[in-house]
Order: structure tokens, then sequence, then C-alpha cells
């Protein structure tokens, strides 16, 4: 039985081959979330993401007669997204360091897992996580709240008097607690 | 505390250390061997994916609106402040992002870029911008993606040649179907993880990401991944799994099979399979397996495709430079940016033109430099919707000649201008706005590519007349998908007295046309890259951003003949 989420989908798709455009953004409010999320998790720049994402609304929007009714619209969006990083990471492969190699091939081992995971994740699931952060402990909620990326994890563990690998150890005990929490929610 | 392995791992994935490649390889094979430490891994990457998606701002996907046709995302209204109560119950000392605020912020950002601009302009010096686009990414190779995808990538191709290879580079992606090599050496690298070492003559059908078949020719295969599930086949034979690097030699309706390294099965049409040992070769013919003598040197390895591009890259490089060096050298070569002293300069693009007139080395704003056609020799990177170079040439042309090598990265916007003439108000703006004239003067060009992949080179009318500002020659499709992320020779020429427009593609004439109003060009200062927007553009939302790399540039003040844009592009063209 297709949840309701999935069931407007299609109702929303069926809206759109009729000619009513508009009807797509059901799609996108439904999926944007998820879909994001699937790409942060192989990107590291969130201006990527957020590109990347668009465009496989795009291609999704202007290929969706090749949808079939009754498929999973989440995992046909991650299959254009599989395309779209392929073409993304193939454009920058020659300008790539060793470093953002070495991240490209961890992305490519983790590749399976990652679908695994985000095959059970929709937009609601994802939103729950906001309430969830606000249980947190309060160091672990600034570490999620500022994030790891780039320089901001040197100057928060600068701001907590910690060091890099106990910020890296609290922050996947943050994680650990999330997952626990979207869960018992559900 | 967490464990080692786990926490280099987490500090690699977030860019904050550089681990040396034993330690790579290390954190790979465990990864690649230990599937609850991999889970582990995904899992919190996920989880912190989640939470930068769920925290950052919603993005604004105007390309997606504008294709959806309302001018806002309404629905999206309502979401949008819900998500802002939840956000409001964590005690928070960032505000969320404000688009009214941030708009704000951009204006000012602007207007503060454009007046370090014409001061640094004014004074010869080239500053760094400081505010960056935000990069859409238009579907422009979308149906044929979703049809059928890549299912392997030319990775190298060394003195290679082929009537299907035509054209083709290294980095060139690979569908389902023949692939022919007629001579050298090609690596193809598909998406599965297995690595083909190709010998031409040989012919090859690629089936999908995981398998293949060799028609003939000779071809080392190694995948990176033990049991991945790649299969390689020969007439009446299949290597079916391998946990090491074979080679295949193919002749006719017989193959032999030399196991490099590790152990391989094969397979025959009854399904009957066979194991071969390390250092062991047979002859497979029908139902034979008979063993042949040993001949692992005749294979194509790393080491010699390796030496071949090294070779390659040499002679044709230095081949380029004795060229280059002539067009340098001729009386009507107006400009000539080759890029090959530049980089010490840092900020500044020499003309290295021997009659170049006035000041016309470039000022390099805001794009870097990066790796050009040859591994020692710089092009520039043009990533942000500032970057651009500003460079005089002052003068009045009635024939010009315009040629460029460059390489599109992706279409992130609906235009990307190449070359276009900077007006002089947009240096006299007053600081509080900078307010350029909309309309056009007759004989400003600017020479572009649109979202579709076409080629355009337009004449400005002087006209005032709505919609008659441009006289445009454009070609067909010129971009397609596997033209993304190659060099490619640019070149148009323009007859101010006839009106007649050439574009040339890789060195062959791809478009003639005439223009009707047709205008001796005439400018002071050029820009290349990124230009600034004219008013109206501000209001219209145009939106222009080149995203690839420049490498070479000349401007001759002669029509230059068919025959010599064929041997610009024969003789600058890479290697592999």
């Amino acid at each position: 039985m297709p949840a309701p989420d999935e069931l407007d989908i299609q109702t929303a798709i069926r809206k759109v081959r009729d000619g009513d455009k508009e009807a797509f953004r059901r799609v996108v409010k439904v999926h944007a979330l998820p879909l994001r999320a699937f790409l942060a998790g192989r990107l590291y720049h969130l201006d990527d993401v957020d590109d990347l994402a668009q465009d496989c609304f795009i291609t999704a929007f202007e290929n969706l007669e090749r949808f079939r009714d009754g498929e999973d619209f989440g995992a046909w969006l991650r299959g254009i997204a599989r395309n779209k990083l392929m073409t993304h990471f193939r454009t920058l492969a020659r300008r790539k360091s060793a470093m953002e190699r070495f991240r490209g091939e961890i992305a490519e081992v983790l590749d399976s897992d990652h679908e695994k995971l985000a095959a059970n994740l929709s937009g609601e699931r994802i939103e729950r996580l906001l309430r969830c952060i606000t249980e947190l402990p309060e160091k672990m909620r600034r570490i999620v709240r500022a994030g790891l990326e780039g320089r901001r994890a040197a100057e928060l563990a600068l701001e907590l008097g910690m060091s890099s690998g106990a910020l890296y150890t609290m922050n996947h005990r943050a994680n650990k607690l999330l997952r626990a929490c979207m869960e018992k929610s559900e | 505390m967490m464990e080692k392995d786990f926490e280099d791992l987490t500090a690699a994935w977030l860019g904050h250390v550089e681990l040396p490649a034993e330690r790579q390889s290390a954190l790979l094979a465990r990864l690649r061997s230990d599937a609850l430490f991999r889970a582990e891994f995904a899992e919190d990457a996920q989880m912190r994916a989640m939470t930068r998606a769920i925290q950052s701002a919603e993005p604004r996907w105007l390309e997606l609106n504008e294709l959806i046709a309302r001018p806002d995302i309404e629905a999206d209204a309502e979401f949008e402040e819900r998500v802002a109560e939840e956000w409001i119950r964590i005690d928070t000392d960032r505000k969320r992002l404000n688009w009214t605020r941030w708009l704000g912020f951009g204006f000012a950002a602007v207007v503060i870029w454009l007046g370090s601009v014409m001061v640094a302009f004014q004074f010869g010096m080239g500053s760094r911008p400081t505010i960056s686009a935000t990069l859409k990414t238009p579907p422009v190779n979308l149906p044929e993606d979703a049809v059928r995808a890549p299912v392997a990538i030319l990775t190298r191709i060394v003195n290679g040649a082929g009537p299907v290879e035509a054209g083709r580079q290294s980095g060139s992606p690979l569908r389902p179907g023949r692939f022919h090599l007629d001579s050298g050496l090609a690596q193809l690298d598909f998406v599965d993880g297995a690595r083909l070492l190709l010998r031409g003559p040989a012919s090859l059908e690629l089936a999908s990401a995981v398998e293949a078949r060799l028609l003939q020719g000779a071809a080392t295969c190694s995948l990176d991944s033990p049991g991945r599930g790649f299969r390689l086949s020969t007439p009446g034979w299949a290597v079916v799994d391998t946990s090491g690097t074979f080679g295949l030699e193919v002749v006719g309706s017989n193959a032999e099979l030399h196991t490099l390294s590790g152990v391989l099965t094969v397979e025959n049409q009854a399904g009957q399979r066979r194991e071969l040992a390390e250092a062991s070769a047979v002859k497979l013919a029908g139902e034979a397996f008979e063993p042949v003598l040993y001949r692992p040197a005749f294979f194509p390895s790393n080491g010699e495709i390796d030496r071949l591009e090294r070779e390659a890259v040499a002679n044709r490089s230095v081949d380029w430079w004795e060229h280059a060096q002539s067009w340098s050298r001729e009386p009507e070569t107006l400009l000539h940016y080759t890029f090959m002293s530049d980089v010490y300069r840092d900020r500044r693009v020499e003309n290295h033109a021997v009659a170049a007139a006035g000041d016309s080395h470039g000022i390099v704003i805001g794009a870097k430099w990066t790796e050009g056609r040859w591994p020692w020799k710089k092009a520039l990177e043009f990533r942000k919707r500032t970057d651009r170079v500003l460079l005089g040439l002052p003068g009045n042309h009635a024939r010009l000649t315009l040629a460029t090598w460059l390489r599109v990265d992706g279409f992130t916007q609906p235009q990307y201008v190449l070359l276009s003439t900077k007006q002089p108000e947009q240096r006299e703006a007053d600081d509080s706005f900078p307010t350029y004239p909309s309309s056009r003067r007759r004989g400003e060009i600017r020479w572009m590519i649109d979202r579709s992949g076409s080629v355009q080179f337009k004449v400005a009318t002087g006209s005032s007349e709505s919609g008659q500002d441009w006289d445009t020659a454009a070609t067909p499709r010129l971009f397609k998908d596997d033209a993304i992320g190659q060099w490619a020779l640019l070149a148009v020429t323009y007859d101010a007295d006839s009106g007649a427009v050439t574009h040339f593609w890789n060195g062959k004439p791809v478009s003639k046309s005439v223009m009707s109003n047709a205008a001796p060009l005439e400018f002071q200062y050029l820009e290349l890259g990124n230009p600034a927007l004219s008013e109206s553009e501000h209001r219209g939302g145009d939106r222009y951003g080149f995203f690839g790399s420049l490498d070479e540039l000349l401007i001759s003040g002669r029509i230059l003949e068919d025959r010599e844009v064929a041997e610009l592009f024969i003789n600058g063209k890479p290697a592999s």
C-alpha cells in the first residue's frame, strides 16, 4: 500500500501530464529535503547540492513521461541524481586534488549504504530532525547547529575547548542520538 | 573515544586533513572490507548531510520556478514558515536566512565590488571580487543521460585514431555500443570499477557498466575491487570473475587469456567454469582450453601508456609553442594571449603579439590560474559570475578573426559570454549605483555561447528600437554532451564590408552567414569572460556566467583562411 505522500505524488504527476505544470510544486515540496539530504551526503559544498537538486527536479519534470505509474518516485529521482553526480564528478575529475579524489572514492564505496539509508528518508522524517536537535544536550546541539564543514570545526573546537578528535566523537554521538530520536518519534 | 580509523576518515571526509596515499589506501581498504565500519560511517555522514540540509536556508530555485511558470513558489511559503517556527524554538544565535536581508547585502556587495573593479582598472591593478554567484545547471544534456547513461569514461587515449573516436579526447564518456581503436593505446574506466587498457587496432563492444566484449585486439583488464561482477567476453568464453589483472588477445575466432596477477574464473557458453592460476596462459578456441606460452609483456600496461602520454605531450606542446610564436610575430596579430609566462605576474596577462599597440596586457579580475592543455601550461579558470579579464584593444576594425581554446565545464547559466566590448560609461558611473547604458553603441561585439550549445557572434546595430540591438550570427548546437569538459578551439571571422561571418569549431567551418547591418568594430576595452551587465540587463534578470577555462586567445586584424584555422587546431590540440 503506497504511503499517503506517494499517493499524493502519483496524483500530482498525473496532473502535470495533463498540463497542470503547477502541480509539480507538490512533487518538489515532498521530495526537496530528502533529495538535498541525499546529495549532501555525497557533495562537500552546499551550493553544489542545491544546484544539482534543482537540476534533478528540472530533469524529472522534463522527463516525467518516462516515469512509470506506481513506481517509487523517490528512487527514480535518486537515479537521476546519480547520473547528475557522475557528470559532476567527471567534470571535476581533472582538476581534483588527491584529497578530493579520495573523497570521491569514499563516496563511491559508500554508495550502496547511502542508497539503503536514503530509501527510508522522507521530508517529514527529516523535518523531525529539527525537533530532535532541540532535545540534544547543549554542547552537542551547538556542534550540530554549527556543522563541521570547513573552518567552522577548528573555530568550534577552540570555542568549546576541545580537540578536533573530541569534536568528531561528540558529533558522532549526537548523530546517534538524533537517529534514535527520529526512530522513537515514528 | 572514537576509533582512529573512524576519526581519520571523518577528518578527511570533512576536508580538515591531508592524508598520505598509503593511509588513504588503508582506509579505503577498511571501508571496502568491513561492512559494519562502512555502515556506521555512512550513517554518520548521512546524518550530518541531513542536519546540513534541514538547517540551511531553503534554496531559491529560479530556474525550476520559471519552468513551472509562476513567479514565486507560494506553496513553499507555508513550509518555510513551519520550518522557521521550529527554528525559533532552537536557541539560536544565528538567525535563519532572510531573503530580503540577503538581497540587501547582495546589493551592497555588488555596489562595493563594482567600485573596487573601477578603481582597480583605473590604477592598473586587479582585485579579487568578494561576492559569488549561485550557479544553476540547466538541463541541456538530460534526455540522452536519461536514456543511455555512460557506462565508461575514456580516461586516456594516446596516439589513437579511428572513425568512432574522431574528435574524442581523454575524459569523454562512452555509452553502450562499439568502440574502435585503430592505433595507439586507450584507457577505459568502467563506471562499476573495471579498467581496460586497449591497444589498437582493437574493437570492443560496450554492453553495460559491468560487461564488455573484446572482438579484436589486445587488452589488459583489472578490477579495483575483487568480485564486483565485471564480465569480459570473447568468442565462446567469458572471464566472469577475477581477483587481479589479466591480459586478453582476440584474433579472429581465437583468443588467448593470460593471468597477470591473482586468479581467474572463465566460463564457456555451456556455463562450465574453469579456473586459471596466476602467471599462466591458455588458448580459448571453441571448446578448447589449451595451455600456451605465458607472455605478460605483450599486453598493454600503465607504464606503457604513461610513457606514450609523456612523449606525446612533449612533442605536441613543443610543436604548439613554435607555431604560437609565429602567430605572435605576424604583423596583423593584434593580440595573442598564450598564458605562457603570465602565471609569474599573477594578475596580469601578457600580450605576446609583437605588433601590439597600446596597453593590451590584460588585468585578471577574479579568474584563477589552472592547468591548461599541457600539464606544464596554465589557463584561466572562470567560475564566479564576476570572473573576467579586462584588456585594452583600442581601434577600429573592418576585419577581424577571434580564436580561443576553451573548455566548458558545464552549463550553469543561460548564456556564456566569452568576449565582449566593455562600455566606457561603466567606468565613469557615479558611486551610488553603476548605471550602465542599456543601449549598445554601433560596432560593439559579444561573442558567446547560449544554453543550447550554439555559439553566437553579435555586433551591436546602434538602433534604439527594442529587439534590434544586435545583429547575430549563430551556429547550430556545437557543445553537445561529450564536449563538456573537453578542450575545443572556437574561432570566428568577421568582415564588416561584406557582413560575412564564419564560425569554426575545432578547425572546421561550421556556419557561414551574412549580417545585414554590419558595421566596423570599434572598441577601447574588451572583457574576456563574464561581462558587467547593463542596467536593463540587471533589471531584466539576465544571467551570464562562463563556467569553464580559456587557454590562449588570438585576435588578428585580418580574415584567417580556412586552412589557417585548421592549422591552429592541428597544432594546438591536446596530446591526449
